[in-house]
């Protein structure tokens, strides 16, 4: 019981780790979904083309093409600003789940999938884009946990 | 003073995201961009003047050159806005 209890010290973060780590992940989705954002932005028509090629979506691709480019920047927003960082984060997770759930759903339903989703991105395939999503998904959560971590302890 | 510090060096990783973007959109659109298969008019390869009607294409694999000279099924970049043939090929039928 003593040595788990001297393992668990070992491991605890300073608080000016755990800020840095936060910030390193916010830029790093900041950097995905302007990076994502742009490239749809710069390339709409492309972009709404492939939209409307998934039978899911493709009642809605003229709103969805512009609504999920503005998302992106208003999120990227969200977690640059550090006051409004945690809800950038939660936002960042909510999204990319989302994103990862409508992936997961076109692979079982449509035959021809159409990846429009931005720049060097597109050379993923499914899989590997599932895996990709889902890295970011587990890093802004270790974000969201450590900011949780700091709150805790501040209160304390 | 702090937050100011971290949101310029943000501002510096948004700029940075975007001018990356920027590069590698660029660059896929020149090699290796969108590709639109024309179903309405199938246009003979070598067309100087593409069919500009986009409801008449059809996106295809990105990943795939699919021309064939002797044909009418040619695969399209959408360039600037416009349809142009591609002048890459592999000889396979588009899918």
């Amino acid at each position: 019981m003593e040595s788990l209890i001297l393992k668990r010290e070992r491991v605890r973060l300073s608080e000016l780790a755990k800020e840095r780590i936060i910030i390193g992940i916010r830029f790093i989705c900041l950097f995905l979904f302007l990076y994502t954002a742009y490239a749809k932005i710069v390339d709409h028509a492309r972009f709404y083309k492939g939209l409307t090629r998934v039978h899911l979506i493709s009642a809605f691709a003229g709103f969805i093409s512009y609504a999920v480019p503005v998302i992106e920047i208003i999120v990227s927003i969200l977690l640059l600003i550090p006051q409004t960082a945690k809800a950038g984060l939660y936002a960042f997770t909510g999204i990319m789940s989302a994103f990862t759930l409508y992936i997961i759903s076109a692979m079982l339903w449509e035959q021809n999938l159409p990846c429009h989703c931005g720049a060097a991105i597109e050379k993923l395939s499914w899989g590997q884009h599932i895996w990709f999503n889902l890295a970011f998904i587990f890093i802004a959560i270790i974000a969201l946990r450590l900011v949780h971590s700091k709150y805790i302890f501040k209160k304390q | 003073m702090k937050n100011f510090k971290q949101i310029a060096f943000g501002l510096l990783v948004g700029a940075m995201a975007i001018g990356f973007s920027a590069f590698t959109t660029a660059k896929s659109a020149k090699f290796a961009g969108a590709y639109y298969y024309n179903q309405a008019a199938q246009q003979p390869w070598g067309v100087t003047v593409a069919d500009q009607t986009s409801s008449h294409y059809t996106m295809i694999s990105g990943q795939t050159y699919s021309c064939e000279q002797s044909s009418n099924i040619c695969s399209y970049d959408l360039v600037g806005g416009k349809f142009v043939q591609n002048s890459k090929g592999d000889n396979s039928l588009v899918p």
